[in-house]
């Protein structure tokens, strides 16, 4: 099964002094999924690379995006269905809306993020998100 | 090789062998070979950088579980 990452994730990933940093390292370590996100959630991800990290952070995000060690989808229908899905949930705000189409294109419910929002969307398939590392 | 049966959607049937037929083996040869594929698929390549940003928070909460204030707070597309 595939898992959509949010942008904390990969904050607490390259942010050593990120209180979330050990937990998400040591989740990482022993995942065996792929992993998947949306332009939208990527975006945020340069924006604090830029403006939190160094240069060997900004570099970082672009090495793991040519690698594929984490993909970025997008596809036909995805505005019409993020934007549906922002309107049903004013407060996820378009980047999380962006998460959840995809979690249903990818057909899964397992999302990385520390975002507890997502605790009350209903993914496209199955009854609740799986908010990893928490969940897991 | 172990005969193993299975149920398919017609549409998907058809697909099948169609993609077979263009690639001129038998539709049982093309469900092997992708089969096979599927289950051989590269590994996740590594995530590298972990803790490469290694100065202290520049704010007294956790970015991470707090993005949207972090990115509102940093004039995230103001620029």
């Amino acid at each position: 099964m595939t898992v959509v990452l949010d942008t904390g994730v990969v904050v607490a990933l390259l942010s050593s002094a990120d209180p979330r940093h050990t937990q998400a390292s040591a989740w990482l370590a022993g995942l065996d999924e792929d992993l998947v996100t949306s332009p939208l959630a990527l975006a945020e991800m340069d924006h604090f690379a830029a403006k939190r990290g160094s240069a060997e952070g900004a570099e970082a995000l672009l090495a793991n995006i040519e690698s594929g060690a984490f993909g970025v989808r997008w596809w036909a229908d995805a505005l019409r269905e993020t934007i549906d899905i922002a309107r049903r949930h004013p407060f996820a705000g378009l980047a999380d809306a962006s998460l959840v189409a995809l979690a249903g294109i990818v057909r899964t419910n397992r999302i990385a993020t520390f975002d507890q929002h997502f605790r009350s969307i209903a993914p496209v398939r199955g009854a609740h998100f799986v908010l990893l590392p928490d969940d897991a | 090789m172990k005969k193993t049966s299975l149920y398919l959607d017609p549409d998907l049937d058809a697909l099948l062998a169609r993609r077979a037929d263009e690639e001129g083996i038998s539709k049982a040869e093309f469900i092997r070979r992708t089969l096979q594929a599927a289950m051989t698929r590269p590994t996740r390549p590594k995530f590298v950088g972990i803790g490469v940003i290694g100065t202290p928070s520049p704010v007294d909460y956790a970015i991470s579980e707090n993005v949207d204030r972090y990115l509102t707070e940093t004039g995230f597309g103001e620029e």
